[in-house]
């Protein structure tokens, strides 16, 4: 029963870590676009624009 | 039907008129066939790709140059065929968007030297490729510091320097890919929702976080006796709990608190101020517990119960904030830059003004093809009669004919010359606003069930607290150490969470169903008289095709061949756009060397033109042969002698038939309506097996009044699905009205939902949807109310530990969102 000291103030300091980061990523706007970066992934394959203006040139 | 007053600018239904079924290739852009004798094309991946026409040349070409081909590969959708057609009227307009006073509208305010910020709503989008195409093109051009599309809300954000582009040339680069870019206005309500709706999302997820962290602590004590855990350690927990409940009492439920002030300052008892008083008591009896060491804790119900309502205001928020965004798409209509005339009538001097600045009263100046920047009163025409496109408002794709002295409404389109006109009401008052304001209204109506669902709550609530202090009295006198926990347990156990949600979140749910499938809920009560509906009337054989007509039937004269009278037909409407002009010019020879001249488009009648010295005319019979003898038949003739009758038929809607028989299947009676002609409209009713005592052709709106207020009388429950135009006071008088829009608005004022997708099977879904939302909140209430009746008896006995209290309260909410989510899953 000792580890109970032990691991509840480390459970209530990890719920509290948590949430901090959930605020500050849902402040950033992360999660106001949950399918976007998906797709992006999927599809941005040409990397930067200059690349581009090379290839196509 | 007057078929010259058909659109001059091109539509997508008029653009699948030209598709051919014999034509096996088509479109590499947009996926409509290409005509055999077109030439465009495209290289793709080292093949040549047909293409139909100019534009999609043009938007497939700057694709590949600009490297972003992957768009073909990646996509799941075709783009928006009107997308490419408009594609060089856009363009033209773009660079008023380079006035200072115009873009101080459109630029969040930054800065010296800093990148300027845009929003753009992107339009046209088909697929999550297009959204793609649209940010590569966006970051693509020169001087655009950074873009990023929001795949789910199709907005684009646009940080810019403006001394090395401007506003007009980044819309642009989004028009060349075939979609289109508005900006949105920078202030005001979308921004302030946003952020709103960013911060009760934050509370949700400290409510939700919270609410798990606390039950680790105290679920499992509930089921394991007192000895198993020592009581330092189960003070630790408690201690641990009060800890992560603050977060919850102290941030996330401050939306509660608020209402609670708000109901106090204006003394009109909302949800909120039960809710709050629950949450205060329930944690205060808490916190005298813990530092008392003995009574009961609530910490995880209070975690719960926040939780809880903040998931159901959070969904009701999501679906309000759609809603909003078609209203901002509506108000967008309006141009951001007019032509004044200030010496009008004296002299025709005119100068550039913003929409914003124009007062009552100023004269403005309308070129063809542009969009009417206010309500205003038509002065002058170059020509005697002009013609507005007022698709926005009325749904009605064809002009509308108006002369010297007619009222024009904002943001819709003038197609034919020059006009002047008269501003009569700007801003707040105009037509625009108007519409915007009230499709807000209807937002915030409730159905009859839900309000009786808030009354209840309203007097539940205070009736508890009565409760819980009578209880507590009571047992002062029985055992004055148990008088607390009684008062609180009755508090808590019997939370009205479960009734006030009962209702609005199983309406909230299913209304975002079916939005989602294309049926837009204007009305309240839409979903809670669905059920009852019996009879289903379709007013117009418009709203059971598709609009794409074909050539059924020609007759010609001696000594002229059907060939020969399709080829002149196909001639004088060289230049004409309407839906029968274009199923003549498909049927027509392409190699056709006939050119008409001195052609005169008679608005409302039909065209006149010389071939080989010859005057003909197409249109209706009366123009064409001078005869009064009007019909619907579409004649040509020459020198005023009758040539050749076309007859033209609109396709019928792919899932019209099975639409027709699943309502039948689903008990209910079709009716069909139509101010078409009767053998028309009984041929329509034979192929799609409506019976035909049901179908009444050659109706005026009158009589279709009567015949509404027929059934009606007969205690049937009607829904009626009309174009919502002409028809509205007939809408108006069915128990449920649905209006077929094609981009159109003002539906919504007069309809109770609009069905924006051309699917008619979305109404059988609704309506299996809504019977589905009937059943789920009598499941609720009965659970509800139930529950209560149980639970409150054994709090007021004493039977009910913190245990029983917490999950009971928490079951009880959790079970009837559960519930009613199940109208979220349903796919449709």
């Amino acid at each position: 029963m000792e580890s109970l000291w032990l691991l509840i103030p480390l459970s209530v300091m990890l719920a509290f870590i948590i949430g901090v980061l959930f605020w500050w990523a849902a402040g950033d706007g992360q999660f106001d676009d949950l399918e976007g970066p998906g797709e992006r992934v999927l599809q941005d394959n040409d990397g930067t624009p200059e690349s581009v203006h090379n290839k196509t040139a | 039907m007057n078929i010259m007053e058909m659109p001059l600018v091109p539509t997508r239904d008029l653009f699948n008129s030209y598709t051919d079924p014999d034509t096996t290739r088509s479109c590499f852009h947009c996926g409509l066939s290409v005509l055999r004798d077109r030439k465009f094309g495209v290289l793709f991946d080292g093949r040549f790709r047909p293409l139909c026409c100019a534009g999609c040349e043009a938007v497939a070409n700057t694709i590949m140059d600009a490297g972003l081909g992957d768009y073909y590969r990646e996509r799941s959708a075709m783009p928006a065929a009107d997308g490419i057609l408009n594609n060089g009227g856009t363009s033209r307009r773009l660079t008023e968007f380079d006035l200072p006073a115009v873009q101080s509208n459109y630029v969040a305010s930054t800065d010296a030297g800093e990148p300027k910020s845009t929003l753009f709503y992107i339009d046209g989008v088909t697929c999550n490729a297009c959204l793609w195409l649209a940010e590569s093109a966006l970051k693509r051009v020169p001087g655009v510091a950074s873009a990023s599309v929001n795949y789910i809300t199709h907005r684009a954000e646009v940080k810019w320097c403006d001394t090395k582009t401007t506003l007009a040339f980044i819309m642009d680069s989004v028009t060349r890919v075939g979609l289109r870019a508005m900006p949105v206005a920078a202030a005001g309500r979308q921004v302030s929702r946003a952020k709103e709706r960013r911060t009760l999302f934050i509370q949700l997820g400290v409510a939700l976080l919270a609410m798990m962290q606390v039950m680790m602590f105290t679920v499992p004590l509930y089921f394991t006796s007192a000895d198993d855990v020592s009581h330092e350690a189960q003070r630790l927990m408690q201690w641990a709990s009060l800890l992560l409940t603050l977060p919850v009492v102290l941030y996330a439920a401050k939306p509660f608190w608020q209402g609670a002030l708000r109901d106090l300052r204006t003394r009109h008892l909302s949800m909120d101020a039960p809710v709050a008083l629950a949450i205060a008591s329930t944690f205060t009896a808490s916190l005298w517990s813990l530092f008392a060491e003995h009574g009961a804790l609530y910490f995880d119900s209070i975690s719960m119960f926040v939780f809880l309502l903040l998931a159901s205001r959070y969904l009701e928020s999501s679906i309000h904030d759609r809603a909003l965004s078609r209203i901002e798409r509506l108000t967008n209509a309006v141009p951001a830059v007019a032509t004044r005339l200030v010496g009008y009538p004296d002299s025709r001097e005119s100068s550039d003004i913003t929409t914003a600045a124009l007062n009552a009263g100023d004269v403005i100046l309308i070129p063809t093809g542009h969009v009417i920047a206010a309500d205003s009163v038509l002065l002058e025409g170059v020509s005697e009669v002009c013609e507005v496109n007022e698709a926005i408002i009325t749904g009605e794709s064809r002009p509308v004919t108006h002369s010297v002295g007619s009222k024009l409404i904002g943001g819709t389109l003038n197609l034919g010359a020059p006009l002047i006109a008269r501003v009569t009401r700007v801003g707040a008052m105009s037509t625009l606003a108007s519409i915007a304001r009230l499709t807000e209204r209807t937002m915030g109506e409730r159905p009859q069930l839900m309000a009786l669902a808030d009354r209840v709550a309203r007097v539940v609530a205070p009736t508890l607290i009565a409760l819980a202090c009578i209880a507590g009295v009571v047992w002062f006198f029985i055992d004055s150490t148990q008088s607390f926990n009684v008062a609180v347990a009755v508090l808590a156990v019997t939370c009205p969470c479960a009734i006030a949600l009962a209702a609005p979140l199983a309406y909230t749910s299913a209304t975002l169903t079916i939005s989602n499938s294309g049926l837009l809920i204007a009305r309240g009560h839409v979903l809670e008289v669905l059920p009852t509906i019996t009879d289903v009337v379709f007013d117009k054989t418009g709203t059971l095709s598709t609009g794409n007509f074909s050539i059924t039937k020609i007759l010609t004269a001696d000594g002229i061949t059907r060939d020969e009278a399709l080829e002149i037909a196909s001639a004088l409407e060289m230049g004409a756009a309407h839906p029968i002009a274009g199923a003549i010019k498909k049927l027509a020879s392409h190699n056709s060397v006939l050119i008409a001249q001195q052609l005169h488009l008679i608005p409302g009648d039909g065209v006149e033109g010389v071939i080989d010295g010859k005057t003909y005319r197409l249109g209706n019979r009366a123009f064409a042969c001078f005869n009064t003898n009007d019909d619907d038949a579409f004649v040509l003739s020459r020198e005023g002698k009758w040539l050749a009758t076309f007859e033209a038929e609109d396709a019928l809607k792919a899932d019209a038939a099975i639409t027709i028989f699943s309502l039948a299947q689903s008990g209910l009676t079709v009716h069909l309506l139509s101010g078409d002609r009767i053998s028309r409209v009984k041929n329509v009713a034979a192929q799609l097996g409506i019976d035909d005592e049901h179908v009444s052709a050659a109706q005026t709106p009158s009589q279709k009044l009567a015949y509404l207020e027929q059934l009606r009388k007969a205690g049937r429950k009607v829904i009626m699905i009309g174009d919502g135009v002409n028809d509205a006071p007939v809408l108006a008088a069915a128990d449920v009205s649905i209006a077929m829009a094609s981009g159109a608005d003002l539906p919504r004022l007069t309809a109770d939902a609009v069905l924006l997708s051309s699917r008619l099977a979305t109404i059988v879904s609704a309506l299996q949807l809504a019977r589905g939302t009937k059943r789920i909140i009598r499941q609720n209430f009965v659970w509800a109310i139930l529950y209560n009746l149980i639970a409150i008896p054994l709090a007021l006995v004493n039977v009910i530990n913190p245990a029983w209290a917490a999950i009971g309260m928490g079951a009880s909410g959790l079970i009837v969102v559960l519930n009613s989510m199940r109208l979220l899953r349903r796919v449709m």
